[in-house]
Parts: C-alpha cells; sequence; structure tokens
C-alpha cells in the first residue's frame, strides 16, 4: 500500500493520455469524414423512410441478408404497402436490429424478420465492432445501443474508423466496389445493382454447431414479436436463403433452430430452412449476398408468396382492414 | 487473448493494480489466476496440458534435489522429459510422423493405416514445453535449486506476458523474481507502457501492414511472378521480424509493469553480418536454449571440426522442427545449418578473399557487404519458413527466378498507396531502430522532460491507430508453434 500514490499518479497519467488519444481519433472522425465507401450513410436514410412511410407499412429486418436477398418492389406491388428494408450488417447484432424498430410499428404493420444464422450462435447477436463503426458514423445509431458490452464496441472500433478516415482521405482515387456506396441502395434500402458473376474471392461457409446455439437470441425474437403484436403489427421470420453447399454443411444446425424456432408459439416462421436455398453460384462475396437483382427478386417473390397464403396474414390483413388507420405519423421512441 | 486485442487493455491494467494493491506474498495468486484465465481465453481444456507440465515438473525438480543416487536423479530427469516431450510430441508431431510414416509404408506396399488425430494445436505448447524442461535439466544439473512452492513453479511455467510466445525464460531468472517482493517503480512502468507502444507499432503498422501483400502474392505465386515475390519474400521477412519481436517486446514491457525483467529477445537481427551473429541477435532465448540444452550436450566445439559440423547441424534441424511438424520448417533450419557451417569452414578464405580484392581497406563497405549477404540468405530460407509445402515453396522460386518486374506486385498491394504506406513503414522501423541502437536514443528519451516523453508516446499512439490494421486483430504468427 506505500505504492498507492505513485501507482495513483501514473494510473492518471496512462489513463489521460489514453483519453487523449480517443479524443483526438473522435476529433478526426468528426472533422475528416470517411471518403468513398458510404455504406452505413444509408441508416439515415433507412431511418428517414421508416419515419415517413404513411398506412400500413412492411418493414424488412435483418443484416446484410436482408439488403442482398430482397427486392421489396415486389412485396409493395403483391402485398399493396409501403416498403423498407432496415438491412445493414450482420455484425450489428440482432439485439440492435430488433431495437431500432421498437416504438415504431403501427397498427397493420408487417415485419418480416430474416436474421442470419449466425445471429443464433454464441455471441454474434450482441454485435461487435461494425456496430461501434455505424455509431461513431452515425451518432443517431447511439439510440437504439442499450446494453455495455455494446458501448465497448464504440472504443474497439475508434482506430478503425480512425484510419478509415486518414486513409480514405490521403488515397481518395481507391477503386471501391459500388456495392458498397449509397448509390447501389435504392429507395426501399435494397441493393439495386447487379455485381460481376466473378467474385472478389473463394466463398467461405461457416460451420455452424448445434451445441452453439443461442436460446437467447430465440428468446428475443419471440420477445420482439410479442411487441409488435401489442403495437398491432404483426411479425413474421422468412429463414435467409443459403447456398446449397452452407445448407448441406450445417444441415444439423439448421434442423435444431427450427425445432428450437417452432416450439416458440409467438413465433411464426415462414417455410423451412430447406426450402430458402440457392446455387452456390448465386452468391456474390458472401454466402447471403445474391448477386443479381433477378435473383433478389425470385427470392422475394418466393418470400411475397408464402406470406401472402399463410394464415397469420390472412387474419391480421383482415383484422387491419377491419379498423381505422391512424392518420398521424409513428411515434418514434428511439432507445426506449 | 491477444495483445493487440482490447481485451488485453483491460485485462493487463487490472492485473497490474491488483497485483501492487495485494500484499507479495500473495501476488502468485493474481499472477497465476491471470495466467491461466489469460491462456484460457484461448481454449480452456487446453489449460489442463499446462497443468499436466506443471506437475511433472514439480514432482521431478523435488525428486531430483532429494535423490542421493545419480541414477535416481535420472531417473526423474528422465520422467519429467518423457512427460513434457510426449505431450508435445502427440500434440504437435504425432501427425507428421504418422503421415511420413504412411508414405514409407505405401512406397513399400505395407498395407497399414497409420492412426491421425485431428485437434487443435495448444497454443506456445513448445515454449511452455522448453521452459518447462529447462527448469527440470537445471535442478538435474545443480544449477538451481527445487521449487518447493507448487504455485510459484505454476506462476514460472505459465506467467502470462510470456506463455504463449516466449521469451523462453530460464528458471535461474524468473523463479528469484517471483520469490522477492516488487514495489511499484513510475520509471520502470513507464518504460513498460513505452516497450507496450513499441511492440504494438511493430506488430499492428509494420507486421499487419504487409501482411496483405505478403499473404496476396504467396497465395497464388503463379501469378505473381519475379519482383513481386522477391518483394514479398522481403516484405515477410520484416513482417516476421516485427511480429515476433513486437510480441517480445509487449511481453517484456507487460512484465516490467509488474517489476519483472524478462530477458531481451531479439537484438535488429537483420544488421547480423554472418548467420552466426544473426542467431545471437533473433529469437535469442530460443538459440540459447538450444545452445544450452542440445548443442552443448552434443559436444559444443570441444570436439573433432567433423564433430562440430554434424552438432550444428542437428541443432538447426531440431530447431527447424521445434518450429514446425512439416519438412518446410526442417529444410529452413537445415538452410541456417549448412550456411553456419559454410561460414566457419570458409572464414580463413574468405578472409583471404577480401584482403585480395581490398575490401579490408574498406571496413564500412564491407561490412554491409556482409550485411547484404546475410539478410539474403536469411530471406532464402524465410521463403520455406513461409510456404505451405516444399511444392509451394519451389514454385516460389521458379517464378522468382523469372524476373518478371510484374508493376512491381503493386496491383498485389491494392495500389500504389498501400505499396508506398508498405515501404514507409519498413523505413520509419529502420531509423527508429537506429536511432535506438547502443541504448543512446535510451537514454536521450530517458533524459527528456516527463511531459516531452509522454508526447512522444501519444505520437506513437496515433500512428497506431491511424496507420495501424485494426479490422481484425491478427494473431502472432509465432503463435502456431
Amino acid at each position: 500500500m506505500k505504492n498507492t500514490p505513485s501507482i495513483s499518479r501514473f494510473v492518471v497519467s496512462v489513463v489521460m493520455l489514453f483519453a487523449l488519444v480517443a479524443a483526438s481519433s473522435i476529433a478526426i472522425i468528426k472533422t475528416v469524414p470517411v471518403v468513398g465507401h458510404d455504406y452505413f450513410a444509408t441508416f439515415s436514410t433507412k431511418h428517414s423512410r421508416l419515419w415517413s412511410l404513411e398506412g400500413p407499412k412492411l418493414v424488412i429486418v435483418g443484416g446484410s441478408n436482408a439488403t442482398f436477398s430482397f427486392a421489396s418492389e415486389v412485396l409493395e406491388r403483391e402485398l399493396e404497402v409501403g416498403v423498407v428494408n432496415m438491412g445493414l450488417h450482420v455484425s450489428l447484432g440482432m439485439q440492435f436490429m430488433l431495437r431500432e424498430v421498437h416504438g415504431k410499428i403501427a397498427p397493420g404493420d408487417i415485419v418480416i424478420l430474416s436474421p442470419e444464422y449466425e445471429q443464433f450462435v454464441g455471441e454474434y447477436m450482441y454485435g461487435d465492432h461494425v456496430l461501434g463503426e455505424l455509431v461513431l458514423r452515425e451518432t443517431r445509431a447511439l439510440a437504439f445501443m442499450e446494453t455495455p458490452s455494446q458501448f465497448l464496441q464504440v472504443l474497439t472500433a475508434l482506430p478503425i474508423v480512425t484510419r478509415n478516415a486518414v486513409i480514405s482521405n490521403l488515397h481518395p482515387d481507391r477503386v471501391l466496389d459500388p456495392m458498397y456506396l449509397t448509390s447501389g441502395f435504392n429507395k426501399y434500402g435494397d441493393i439495386e445493382i447487379s455485381m460481376p458473376a466473378k467474385t472478389g474471392g473463394k466463398l467461405r461457409f461457416p460451420a455452424l454447431r448445434p451445441e452453439d446455439l443461442n436460446q437467447e437470441a430465440i428468446s428475443s425474437i419471440a420477445e420482439f414479436s410479442r411487441r409488435v403484436r401489442a403495437e398491432g403489427g404483426e411479425c413474421f421470420l422468412s429463414y435467409p436463403s443459403v447456398p446449397d453447399t452452407m445448407y448441406r454443411r450445417n444441415a444439423a444446425f439448421f434442423s435444431r433452430l427450427h425445432t428450437a424456432l417452432s416450439a416458440e408459439r409467438d413465433i411464426i416462421i415462414l417455410g423451412t430452412p430447406a426450402e430458402q436455398t440457392h446455387p452456390d453460384s448465386f452468391c456474390y462475396d458472401t454466402h447471403y449476398h445474391l448477386r443479381t437483382k433477378a435473383m433478389r427478386i425470385a427470392n422475394t417473390e418466393f418470400i411475397a408468396k408464402r406470406l401472402r397464403n399463410h394464415p397469420s396474414y390472412l387474419v391480421h390483413t383482415r383484422e387491419s382492414a377491419a379498423k381505422p388507420i391512424s392518420e398521424d405519423p409513428p411515434i418514434i421512441h428511439a432507445g426506449s | 487473448m491477444l495483445f493487440n486485442s482490447f481485451s488485453y487493455l483491460w485485462f493487463l491494467p487490472l492485473t497490474v493494480l491488483l497485483y501492487y494493491v495485494l500484499p507479495a506474498k500473495r501476488r502468485w495468486i493474481l499472477l497465476l489466476g491471470a495466467s491461466y484465465y489469460f491462456y484460457m481465453c484461448w481454449k480452456p481444456e487446453y489449460v489442463i496440458l499446462i497443468v499436466a507440465s506443471t506437475v511433472i515438473d514439480y514432482i521431478a525438480g523435488i525428486g531430483i534435489e532429494r535423490s542421493e543416487t545419480k541414477g535416481l536423479k535420472r531417473g526423474f530427469l528422465a520422467a519429467s522429459l518423457t512427460g513434457n516431450l510426449s505431450i508435445l510430441f502427440f500434440f504437435k508431431y504425432f501427425n507428421f510422423f504418422g503421415e511420413n510414416l504412411q508414405h514409407a509404408f505405401d512406397m513399400v506396399n505395407i498395407f497399414y493405416d497409420v492412426p491421425s488425430y485431428h485437434f487443435l494445436l495448444p497454443v506456445g505448447i513448445s515454449f511452455y514445453t522448453f521452459q518447462t524442461m529447462s527448469y527440470t535439466i537445471d535442478v538435474y544439473r545443480g544449477k538451481v535449486p527445487a521449487e518447493r512452492h507448487f504455485g510459484r513453479l505454476a506462476v514460472y511455467v505459465s506467467f502470462f506476458p510470456q506463455l504463449v510466445a516466449g521469451p523462453i525464460e530460464r528458471s535461474g531468472r524468473l523463479l528469484p523474481q517471483l520469490r522477492r517482493e516488487v514495489r511499484f517503480d513510475p520509471d520502470r512502468a513507464a518504460s513498460g507502457v513505452q516497450l507496450i507502444i513499441w511492440g504494438l507499432f511493430k506488430k499492428v503498422v509494420v507486421a499487419d501492414g504487409l501482411a496483405g501483400y505478403v499473404n496476396t502474392v504467396y497465395f497464388d505465386p503463379a501469378a505473381n511472378s519475379g519482383f513481386p515475390l522477391i518483394i514479398g519474400t522481403i516484405f515477410f521477412a520484416y513482417q516476421i521480424y516485427c511480429d515476433f519481436s513486437g510480441y517480445s517486446d509487449i511481453a517484456i514491457g507487460s512484465a516490467r509493469l509488474l517489476g519483472i525483467d524478462l530477458m531481451k529477445n531479439f537484438d535488429t537481427p537483420y544488421y547480423s553480418k554472418s548467420i552466426r551473429e544473426f542467431w545471437g541477435r533473433w529469437h535469442i532465448s530460443l538459440s540459447t536454449w538450444f545452445r544450452d540444452y542440445v548443442y552443448i550436450p552434443l559436444g559444443g566445439n570441444r570436439v573433432k571440426v567433423s564433430r562440430l559440423y554434424i552438432n550444428l547441424m542437428i541443432t538447426f534441424l531440431v530447431s527447424g522442427l521445434w518450429h514446425g511438424a512439416n519438412w518446410t520448417f526442417i529444410v529452413w533450419g537445415a538452410i541456417h545449418g549448412v550456411a553456419l557451417i559454410f561460414s566457419l569452414a570458409t572464414e580463413k578464405n574468405r578472409e583471404r578473399l577480401a584482403a585480395f580484392l581490398g575490401l579490408s581497406r574498406l571496413p564500412k563497405f564491407h561490412a554491409g557487404l556482409k550485411v547484404v549477404t546475410t539478410f539474403t540468405i536469411v530471406c532464402i530460407s524465410w521463403v520455406f519458413f513461409r510456404a505451405d509445402s516444399m511444392a509451394h515453396a519451389m514454385l516460389v522460386f521458379e517464378q522468382m527466378l523469372l524476373f518478371d518486374l510484374g508493376n512491381f506486385g503493386i496491383e498485389s498491394a491494392q495500389g500504389p498507396f498501400y505499396f508506398v504506406t508498405a515501404v514507409a513503414s519498413i523505413v520509419v522501423l529502420e531509423l527508429i531502430q537506429l536511432a535506438m541502437r547502443g541504448g543512446v536514443f535510451a537514454g536521450r528519451v530517458r533524459a527528456i522532460r516527463p511531459a516531452v516523453r509522454w508526447g512522444l508516446v501519444y505520437v506513437c499512439l496515433m500512428a497506431i491507430v491511424i496507420f495501424g490494421t485494426h479490422d481484425v486483430p491478427r494473431q502472432f504468427l509465432y503463435f502456431q508453434f
């Protein structure tokens, strides 16, 4: 204990040093914005659309799988509702994705929840440094964070975003992948462009172990579904479309997941994992990114058909039609 | 847990704080708990192997000391070595020897399926096995007393800063430091922090920055013939140096925060003027281990010249095998062995040649020539070290010899910007190392006012933030050994 004063001084010096580095990094991020890849800028666009859609709407929730495998105009045309695709990135974590739409569901609304399979494994649903990157780029995302581990990701992401900000300005003429630019998105929040047949690298399929299934992810979806229902909407879970190889490798996990999800009374599932597969060649750079718009349309048509024929959808739309729909815009309770 | 992860940023300060708050007699409990936790973050069940090694050597150490006959002492030593090497062999070499045995059986038409096991190689197994073995051998030799305190021996085997990639410490150095009462010394702690930041710079900025180029050209040598492969190999030389010496710096810095001095593991090895000098400056804790426990017991240099060469070759082949269960590592060791033997055998002739060519009158030029030659030999050996297989290494050499400029491999480096930053990182590294040589720089830094000194540390940290690779904390290359 004789060491205490000198330790305290030393600790204060080190803490001040790191605080100074963190403050400088934030100053850099705020004064030197990232040039080029502005994928995360669509966060604001999507939220603005979620705010502004009037009347019954359909909200797609998921990671980049939602962005790269849905063609929202198909849903708009077939179901005659306004659509917003909130999908952005798998690593934001399902916890954050569900939080984003809390309180924004109005009577008659439909939510299609399409979480990547990884969200059900280990710690994935809580998000990683990508969540921190989003918050540092789009401060409004802070409103949807709730746990200390999520806030910790901001710290983890600090050097990443600082580096990107400086490097992207030093090297603005670097080759950018068009699919990670805001210009690649349509008004719904889907990726609009088609990618070349040749992928950037060999596809890597994760090995998902049934014993790693995170029961909390399932409970979160059940809780979310109950909430949506309480707000007058209805939530449907649609498995993401995956390549045949990925399905074959992880069949045991998919089966276990489907059984666990089906056991939850509050979760309405559209189809089975086996029905949501496609040839490996459909993928661009990851197992969830469909290459062409035609592939995304086909996938969405399949989901639309399943949804339209689902008894819960029929009941929901009938009940909604019977109730008068509020003229007021939905109230946003960000972070509530 | 990686040194370059955020988890370590919490783990280390917390451990250091608790360490100084606890009474000195109880600190071993904290160090042991922290070390096991550090290891278990990776794969919890493998901690049992460390515990097994500790138990074996605890019993063997006391057994050796208590035994009155040489035979019994030898028995305990043999039991310890067999136990430790069996664990190492099973986890690291079983499949390698099995595969080679299978090839041999197939060649002579013996139809027998040699069994193979598929499990993850325990991180750092070669490091802690060698460390614990050196303890028992030193007790046997009477160099150190057997440690009676099991907990303290367990800390010696598993001390987290150097557990997974060294420096391989000797019990004679580390155990007494674990016994003594350490008071917090702010200057020492500050130098520890500075060393950690310097190590991080080497790892996150230089090594990880070079990794992209190296991985690309080595992934597909056929598409990167000629110059890009030569550049890629030079980059790899710097990548592995900064990766490994960066780890050692962080380890030494972390231990220094706890008031413990670990041995120096690197001393600007690429400035070596011969292979012999290189091994005095590269992975010093391993090369001295092999010197003391393999080379000298074989007879060292107090034997006939032919026997000396055999001893050297054996030592380097074992060193290659220590690095990995693959023929590429054995060849890597063999290249160093042959180069060393050649340099010893031709030393006088080379001196005469240098005098004949007038190089003796140009000592700086001559020294530079020696440095370049040594670096070239080391780079040739790195090709085998980096390659996945012998066929891969041979393909790299074939493609290298095409001498195609290949746009300097700039395409492989994702454009000129990244190529320039990779080269710049090496230049900055060398400038700092030159300034630091001989301890003059360290003396000057110490003489600077603390506020300015912390200012320099701030600049270094900002450089790490801006120019480092952070997206995915890359594992240290030497973890695989």
